[in-house]
């Protein structure tokens, strides 16, 4: 085949492909000789080979290819270059299996359309890559018989692809990174995909079909409503689309531990018609726990310091009650509340360090410069850990016997002594705390109406402790002597 | 206010720290009040409720010695004992059977009590718990 056989002058230029377009004696094909083809046809075969972008036009009933040379890179394979002008597949290799459907569908009469398809790329790493299809109708001059279709593909850029696959990998570091599940599904909540993280949560295998019931069955039964409402709120085409939740999942029929999680998904609209949503879903359950904990932490805080707040009114008008006048106030008072204060230092440390007797005794001691020296003033005992709620009553009722032996006790005489010792005996359910205070050697005389006075240390001795920690007491003065004695349950 | 009047009632008071116990028992004798208690534990309180020859009303803390104290709510309600509860937390967990209860919040003072105590004591006379 050359000029010379067929002294084809037509179609002008198309370089290579134009060549064999006029090199062809189309006259032994169903199309007949170039000359004799439509307007139409001619029209349009000459816009093709002109095309700058990759363009071919399939005629007739067979659906003969002829295509420019900017179609040549996606066939890869110059072998088909003489092939041109042959029914499909023949023409254009496996190129015609991604695109023919298209091509046929103009033909028969249907519209034109325009698809981002993958179409098969000889040489091209992954086989394939992906081009915007357009496909149109070529009609005869009555308007209506369809004699051929024009069509263009032209690639998705390689440079956005790799954009979009750097998007991708970066998205799914970040998904892996949090442990995100993802879900899509299309308007009426069919074709529900899932990937395996979200499957998991509802306790499913990877494999596992999805639906919209299965969805259900795994939220928390109290949850479900305001659920549904969200999604239902969420697909309307006067809102925003956008579906923001956090519920619980209790696994797919109830079978699953309970989880908090967080979800958002995506309405996508077009033309004011639910076309998919889209989303993520995040276990949330930890940062549940934790906010769950730190209410319950600060309703602690909260009832403890409204429980201290009534210990210090009450002891405000103790304190009011002893004082004959409203100057010798002052002082016992700040001296009570230093005490409260250095328990809450003692109690704040946290449930794994608990408060131990010797320190609390030498803590009160010393708060009165009494530092125990072993002689004058001695601490002795085993280590024991006060239940916490004993250490409050305790610590008041230390404060004031010290209080009491340094104004008028061992603590303010020359001579006078103090032993502040304990034993823990087991007894057959728990251990039982014998504290003794003991102040020796006091010279009464400085004070004498001390002996018959009821103050708050013995009221705290005997009857806050009794009252408040079921513990026996005694509290005796003797003539040069305070004997102090309690006993409690430590466990 | 004027001095509120509790002459003749019963008042119980249910409380696990006894400088606040002790404080409310010298504010309802001042009003005159006779004071049943007070008591610390659930068991203390039940027995008490049980042997007592005449409750009028009761100052209840919901929450002793770290255990809820609302089986002694029951107790009352059953005998028809007007009760008010006392707590130490803004948002106390009260079951749904005793919602109708008021609440006193700590620290109160004598007319956060005498408000809370009066129309539950004083619009029922002479009642009695045998």
């Amino acid at each position: 085949m050359n000029r010379d056989l067929t002294g084809a002058t037509w179609p002008l230029g198309g370089g290579n492909t134009g060549q064999h377009v006029r090199d062809r004696d189309w006259s032994t094909t169903a199309l007949g000789a170039s000359d004799q083809w439509s307007a139409p046809i001619r029209t349009v075969v000459e816009l093709c080979l002109q095309c700058p972008t990759p363009a071919m036009i399939a005629i007739g009933p067979e659906l003969r290819v002829l295509f420019n040379d900017a179609f040549l890179p996606l066939l890869a394979d110059a072998r088909h270059t003489p092939a041109i002008g042959e029914p499909g597949s023949a023409a254009i290799g496996e190129l015609w299996n991604s695109i023919g459907e298209l091509v046929a569908n103009a033909a028969n009469g249907n519209p034109g359309s325009s698809e981002l398809a993958s179409i098969a790329k000889v040489g091209h790493p992954n086989g394939e890559t992906s081009a915007i299809v357009s496909c149109t109708p070529v009609l005869a001059i009555d308007g209506r018989t369809v004699e051929g279709v024009f069509c263009t593909v032209l690639e998705t850029p390689a440079r956005e692809l790799e954009e979009l696959r750097d998007s991708e990998a970066g998205l799914r570091a970040a998904v892996e990174l949090i442990g995100l599940g993802r879900f899509r599904s299309d308007r009426r909540n069919q074709n529900i995909v899932w990937d395996p993280r979200l499957k998991a949560i509802w306790g499913l295998p990877p494999s596992a079909p999805v639906d919209f019931g299965v969805f259900v069955s795994g939220i928390h039964p109290e949850d479900r409503e305001r659920v549904q409402a969200a999604l239902g709120a969420s697909v309307d085409p006067a809102g925003d689309g956008v579906c923001d939740i956090e519920y619980r999942v209790i696994g797919v029929d109830g079978a699953g531990p309970t989880r908090w999680v967080a979800s958002r998904g995506t309405t996508i609209f077009e033309n004011g018609k639910v076309v998919s949503f889209h989303g993520a879903v995040l276990d949330i359950s930890e940062r549940k726990r934790a906010e769950q904990t730190n209410l319950v932490l600060i309703a602690e805080l909260e009832h403890r310091t409204r429980n201290l707040l009534a210990v210090v009114s009450a002891l405000a008008e103790q304190t009011l009650a002893s004082c004959e006048r409203i100057d010798d106030f002052v002082v016992p008072f700040r001296a009570r509340l230093a005490t409260l204060s250095r328990v809450q230092g003692l109690l704040s440390r946290g449930e794994t360090t608990p408060v131990m007797l010797g320190e609390l005794v030498s803590l009160e001691l010393r708060a009165l410069g009494a530092e125990p020296d072993g002689h004058r003033i001695s601490v002795a005992g085993p280590e024991v850990a006060l239940p916490k709620r004993s250490v409050q009553i305790l610590a008041l009722g230390l404060h004031e016997l010290a209080t009491n032996a340094r104004k008028y006790g061992a603590l303010g005489s020359h001579d006078g002594q103090l032993l502040v010792s304990w034993r823990v005996d087991a007894e057959a359910t728990r251990r039982r705390l014998t504290l003794e205070w003991v102040e020796s050697g006091i010279d009464w005389t400085r004070s004498p109406a001390y002996t018959n006075r009821v103050g708050l240390g013995r009221t705290l001795i005997e009857q806050s402790l009794p009252f408040q920690l079921d513990a026996q007491t005694r509290l005796d003065i003797g003539p040069d002597d305070v004997r102090c004695v309690v006993a409690m349950a430590v466990d | 206010m004027h001095e509120p009047d509790l002459t003749g009632r019963h008042i119980m008071i249910i409380e696990d720290e006894h400088l606040v116990a002790e404080a409310m028992c010298r504010m309802l004798r001042v009003w005159g009040a006779t004071v049943v208690g007070p008591a610390a534990t659930v068991d203390a309180a039940l027995t008490l409720v049980r042997s007592a020859t005449r409750i009028d009303g009761v100052l209840l803390d919901i929450n002793l010695r770290g255990v809820h104290a609302f089986s002694v709510a029951d107790e009352l309600i059953e005998r028809r004992i007007p009760v008010v509860f006392a707590t130490g937390y803004s948002h106390p967990t009260i079951p749904e059977r005793h919602k109708h209860v008021g609440v006193l919040q700590k620290p109160f003072s004598p007319d956060d009590v005498a408000r809370a105590l009066f129309p539950i004591v004083a619009g029922a006379p002479g009642l009695h718990t045998s």
